[in-house]
């Protein structure tokens, strides 16, 4: 066996998937312990990160083996990534760190350091979650200490640059407001000073002007949007303790009205208002300023004067305003992991406009401690439910409302108790609207889960009995115990809302995120696409997911001429449809000789694709009728494929192993390809299908198709065709749900075999794959359609 | 270093009779454990998670103060980081069960070697949990120590 050998590819490519695998599993744990479920120290995250950079660059390895060194390239892409994991490991911000200023889209929870909560949390909102936030830019810690030096011109040309980008992604100049915030490892987020301008130049001088007048020598960074006016503007403190309420937000209200461009240096009069935490968030006290004559109140409606000529008795926001406002104030607490202090605008359209974002100035120790501390937690008899595993600690409450795949995102009440039977990925649109995510079937590996912790949504997957709560009913969901109890717990609500308390605002969390973003993200998505190389790989999912790509090519060009450098075939002993050679390449076949029973394949994804193909009822009886111009079609087919090496032409033939199967169907004139790995790993198992060609004239090859796509697309697989080549995919499944997408490819090929020849016209297609879809007992596409005789 | 490998074990009422979740029963004398871990984020992660199960729960990131605390009191439970800066964490075992013979210890460590884990056994740990843990299988151990001292009816 040696290099390009059929052999020496498998099983190199079996080594690639190994350390693929294992790679997927470490950053499935990292991506775990971001969620809370693992407790995790420095040391662990140094040798997480050692163990995932060490299979990035074995796979690498292998694939350069397999290709002939053809991606040499892949080892700097590997390069850049491990410096920069180096970095962070060692306390920096990453590549990042070297650059002045970043637009919103290039920020997430891991640079607050470098760029200051204000930008970090309008970034996160806005763009995440879909809340209501502005673009904009950060002047960051190195753009605001560079300012100092020699590179000052520089700084100012990339903010003004910075600037002309955003104006262009808003869709002209507007004014801004820029905000210069305390940054850096130890910046609380604090801003520090405010600041206007009509311009990119403007822009570039008030940052100048923020540098000049210092900031005590802390690091500082500018958050820079633009300017935003309405009636009213205001602040929402999340969190606002008094010992004589129940958990409270506190809303600030002033009228914007007089002054539209510095709203918040308008004096008093301002109004408060203390909201309940909870849903529906009922008012729970007001202080009602004095109010000119011409205050505009909600409604437009004038009050009657009182004394002095003001006006008393009415607040500027109405309470379904205050409790959209808390609605808006928690889905910012649960991204940010604790409390907060929001600013925000009420436009002339009646929504808000978030504008700013501080850390709650208060801790509140006498939440946190205390002998009692205990005594108020919820007993036994409030316990709904337990078990299950956590994707996403925290906790959170609301009323429960039950979703699946359809269920329309804006239909979802904000801070609801989301529950679903499964944790389908459908689900993820939703996941930032929501106080908490119950499922009864899922895992804290899968996606789902991936988005409640990028969400951080509390979330407990694998939970039975969840989807049986009623509708409506308040509970809170204790992730870290996997516990979900009746009502609004509010002790555990308490500790939870405590400065810090929640896990993922912890430094070594944030180091975590910092991590992952050059460990985690998919950016290659697309192989057919032509930044599909090396140089545009990024991350080491980058690297891995192109040398798994490449591999798998390259182990679908196997000449089956060459067959003989793998052994000789057994064939199946079995009624099979046509004849199948099947090579053993590793715990593919037990027992020994020159053919083989179906009972003697232990390849769990072969055993399930012949399961299929043998079975008798999808099988077409009797020759296929042909047509004078499927002969014509079919003879010039026959002598290309006459000059081809003998072994070639109707040569069938399989890879078997354990958890793997390559199946090359040469039947007549059609090709077609099921390359598959069936583990007890989900995240690690796929189907491929390839199709092309056929014996009939070209329109009805391309039906045949047609007929594979709408199959393999009601089969879940993301398929595509040109003319008569299908291609489809299936990632992510689970074993038994692999298998059974196996035994309906092995149908499916034992029913389209010669099935062209028969596709006289559209309608065929349609009624052909309806029929094999009930043949298989699976609900055709369009189920509504009289059944064809 | 072993990881914690990622399973599907979760299921309630499986792991040795020791569920996951809250175990809000009532009230009785609550089991008393010490935390000792130089790594704030342990503390700050065990102490509310073992607070809402019900205990009794004071946490350290210093050994010195961890053992000048158990030189006043005894707790039921210690859970101590191996590898710390000022103490050993074999040596502040040592002390805890000269001090205290009954009190049963747990060993949290991200550098777990079949050597340290034997050497800790043989001074009397009750349980060696490699680092990253489940919250859920650090439950699982006090719960054991609580049926096997009687500490729970």
């Amino acid at each position: 066996m040696g290099p390009g050998s059929a052999r020496f590819l498998f099983r190199t490519f079996k080594r690639i998937l190994a350390a693929n695998t294992a790679a997927l599993e470490g950053m499935a744990r990292m991506d775990r312990a971001l969620g809370g479920e693992y407790v995790f120290d420095t040391a662990y995250l140094e040798s997480a990160v050692r163990e995932v950079c060490r299979l990035t660059h074995l796979s690498a390895y292998h694939l350069n083996g397999m290709a002939d060194e053809a991606y040499v390239g892949l080892y700097d892409a590997y390069l850049t990534v491990k410096d920069a994991l180096e970095d962070i490991l060692a306390g920096g911000m990453g590549p990042l760190a070297a650059r002045r200023v970043l637009p919103f889209a290039e920020i997430g929870w891991e640079l607050e350091p470098l760029v200051g909560l204000a930008s970090v949390g309008l970034a996160v909102l806005g763009r995440g979650m879909g809340l209501p936030a502005p673009d904009g830019l950060a002047v960051t810690v190195t753009g605001m200490a560079d300012l100092a030096g020699e590179h000052r011109e520089e700084v100012l040309g990339d903010v003004e640059a910075g600037v002309t980008a955003l104006y262009a992604r808003l869709g002209g100049p507007r004014p801004l407001e820029l905000t210069l915030v305390a940054a850096g490892t130890d910046g609380a987020g604090k801003i520090l000073a405010t600041a206007f301008a009509d311009s990119a130049l403007a822009a570039g001088q008030a940052v100048a002007g923020f540098a000049r007048n210092g900031a005590g020598g802390g690091a500082v960074a500018v958050c820079l949007r633009p300017l935003l006016t309405g009636v009213l503007a205001g602040t929402l403190q999340t969190l606002a303790h008094d010992p004589t309420l129940p958990p409270a937000m506190l809303a600030v209200a002033r009228s914007m009205a007089a002054s539209p461009a510095a709203p918040l240096a308008l004096p008093d009069p301002a109004d408060r208002c203390w909201f309940s935490r909870l849903a529906p968030h009922a008012p729970l006290r007001t202080r009602l300023a004095v109010k000119p004559l011409d205050s505009v109140l909600p409604g437009g409606r004038p009050l009657t004067p009182s004394r002095g000529h003001s006006l008393r008795g009415s607040g500027f926001i109405t309470p379904q305003q205050g409790a959209a406002l808390a609605e808006l104030g928690l889905a910012a607490e649960r991204a940010l992991g604790g409390p907060c202090l929001l600013s925000w605008v009420l436009a002339a359209d009646g929504g808000f406009r978030l504008t700013g974002l501080e850390p709650a100035e208060t801790a509140y120790p006498e939440w946190s401690e205390g002998p009692d501390a205990a005594d108020s937690m919820p007993d036994a008899a409030d316990l709904l439910l337990s078990g299950g595993q956590i994707a996403c600690g925290g906790v959170g409450a609301g009323p429960v409302v039950l979703l699946d795949d359809d269920t329309p995102a804006d239909a979802v009440p904000l801070g609801c108790v989301g529950v679903a039977r499964a944790a389908s990925p459908a689900l993820s649109r939703i996941v930032p609207r929501l106080g908490a995510l119950l499922a009864e079937v899922g895992t804290p590996a899968s996606h789902l889960a991936t988005v409640a912790r990028e969400n951080r949504v509390p979330a407990i997957f694998g939970l039975a009995g969840a989807a049986a709560l009623a509708v409506g009913t308040m509970v809170t969901v204790d992730a870290e115990q996997t516990a979900v109890y009746r009502g609004v717990v509010e002790s555990l609500l308490r500790q939870a809302a405590m400065q810090g308390a929640s896990p993922g605002s912890e430094p070594e969390y944030l180091v975590l995120r910092r991590l992952l973003r050059h460990i985690r993200p998919l950016n290659l998505v697309d192989p057919a696409a032509r930044d599909f190389d090396p140089a545009h790989c990024r991350t080491c999912h980058d690297i891995l997911h192109f040398a798994h790509e490449k591999a798998v090519g390259l182990l679908l060009a196997i000449d089956v001429s060459g067959r003989r450098s793998l052994g000789a075939p057994r064939r199946l002993r079995e009624d099979s449809p046509f004849e199948l050679g099947i090579v053993d390449v590793g715990g593919g076949l037990a027992g020994a000789g020159d053919t083989v029973g179906l009972s003697e394949v232990t390849s769990l994804p072969l055993k399930a694709f012949l399961e299929g193909l043998l079975r008798r009822d999808v099988q077409r009886p009797g020759p296929a009728h042909l047509g004078l111009g499927d002969v014509m079609a079919g003879m010039a087919r026959t002598s290309r494929a006459l000059a081809a090496a003998p072994e070639a032409a109707g040569a069938n033939l399989a890879l078997a192993a354990g958890d793997y199967a390559n199946i090359t169907l040469r039947l007549g004139y059609h090709f077609s390809v099921v390359d598959a790995v069936v583990s007890d790993r989900p995240e690690h198992n796929f189907i491929y299908f390839r199709f092309a060609g056929g014996f009939a004239d070209g329109d009805r090859r391309a039906r045949r198709a047609a007929l594979l796509l709408t199959v393999l697309e009601r089969l879940g697989f993301r398929a595509t065709r040109q003319g008569d080549l299908v291609v489809g995919k299936r990632k992510l499944l689970e074993t038994g749900e692999a298998l059974a997408v196996l035994r309906f490819l092995g149908a499916l090929a034992a029913y389209t075999r010669q099935l062209d020849v028969e596709l006289a016209d559209e309608d065929d297609v349609a009624r052909f794959a309806r029929q094999f879809l009930k043949l298989c007992g699976l609900v055709p596409p369009n189920a509504a359609t009289p059944e064809d005789a | 270093m072993i990881p914690d490998t990622p399973d599907t074990s979760d299921t309630p009422g499986t792991l040795d009779g020791a569920a996951p979740g809250p175990d809000p029963s009532p009230r009785r004398r609550r089991t008393s454990i010490l935390v000792l871990d130089d790594e704030p984020i342990v503390c700050k992660r065990l102490k509310p998670f073992f607070q809402k199960a019900g205990y009794e729960v004071e946490a350290f990131t210093r050994p010195a103060e961890a053992l000048a605390r158990v030189e006043e009191r005894r707790f039921d439970v210690v859970i101590t980081d191996l590898k710390m800066q000022g103490l050993d964490g074999l040596a502040f075992l040592g002390k805890v069960k000269a001090l205290y013979p009954d009190t049963d210890v747990i060993v949290i460590t991200g550098f777990a070697t079949l050597e340290t884990a034997r050497e800790s056994f043989r001074k009397g740990v009750f349980d060696f949990v490699a680092k990253p843990f489940k919250l859920t299988k650090i439950l699982d151990g006090v719960r054991r120590i609580e049926k096997e001292r009687g500490l729970v009816p």
